[in-house]
């Protein structure tokens, strides 16, 4: 019971986070390039309260090849993992440390998966002035984790799903 | 509330980030710039003076941008670009503002004279 519960939730999440990603990739934000909202961050987030660290990055690797193969491109895919990759191990580690909500380890996600982001835009531009853009990528990915980590908060709160583990 | 305490500090820490590079970018000289340095995937192929008004058009493999230098301000006016980020940066005017076309790798940036890079490598 628990185990099909997992595969049909996590199964859903991904699915979820794909829908969510592709769609936030029509967005501008600031007209900055590289900034998404973190959109996708929602299923993530729950993937990773409901049943830990290693859901949650199979979850977001089985979205960006999904959303990458079918929408992007290579570079787009790129990007997606840095991001995905530095935000991941951000929040895994706060949120082991078990000393943090999820608002806030949803705030650390979203500033770090934009740092992945500029950090591999830095490589491809090969020019330090890139950098001028990281206050900006700092408090944009501030603002969309905090709106997806009260929005997940509030979602984990009123959906009920018993039996789950971690 | 109290038990958000090391939620807060965790997002104060990222509020001041931002912050600390404000402060710094503004404490560095802020002069009106001189110099436009024009980049293509890290290589330099344009420097341009700031007071010479021209449009210029920068172009490899099919991608180009359009660089307007105009009353002491650089902008990118035309572009093949997907999103066109780059056109909607508007104008630069000071040193170490800079227009970014990633897709098509251009940097566009304001230099001071004693930045001019001289024979340069560049990291």
């Amino acid at each position: 019971m628990k185990t099909s519960l997992k595969i049909s939730l996590l199964s859903l999440l991904t699915a979820f986070a794909a829908v969510l990603g592709y769609v936030e990739s029509f967005i501008p934000v600031a007209g900055i390039p590289g900034v998404k909202l973190g959109l996708a961050n929602f299923a993530i987030l729950l993937a990773l309260y409901y049943y830990g660290v290693r859901a949650a990055a199979m979850v977001n690797l089985a979205r960006i090849l999904i959303t990458g193969f079918m929408f992007g491109n290579m570079v787009s895919v790129v990007y997606s993992v840095a991001g995905a990759a530095l935000s991941l191990c951000v929040m895994a580690l706060l949120f082991r440390a078990k000393r943090f909500h999820l608002f806030s380890i949803s705030v650390a996600g979203g500033v770090f998966h934009n740092l992945g982001q500029i950090a591999v835009a830095a490589l491809v531009v090969e020019d330090k002035n890139i950098f001028y853009y990281v206050p900006v990528l700092i408090v944009a990915g501030m603002i969309t984790g905090l709106a997806i980590g009260c929005a997940a908060s509030l979602a984990i709160r009123k959906i009920k799903i018993d039996d789950y583990s971690r | 509330m109290k038990k958000y305490k090391n939620d807060f500090l965790l997002i104060l820490i990222f509020a001041v980030l931002p912050v600390i590079c404000f402060a710094g970018r503004q404490l560095a000289a802020r002069a009106p710039g001189e110099l436009v340095r024009v980049t293509v995937d890290g290589e330099e192929k344009m420097l341009l003076s700031l007071d010479k008004d021209g449009d210029y058009r920068v172009e490899h493999d099919g991608q180009f941008n359009v660089i307007l230098v105009k009353d002491g301000s650089v902008s990118v006016t035309e572009s093949n670009c997907p999103e066109k980020i780059c056109q909607r940066r508007g104008k630069i005017r000071k040193n170490g503002e800079s227009v970014i076309c990633l897709p098509h790798k251009v940097v566009i940036t304001i230099i001071s004279n004693d930045e001019r890079p001289a024979d340069a490598v560049s990291e």
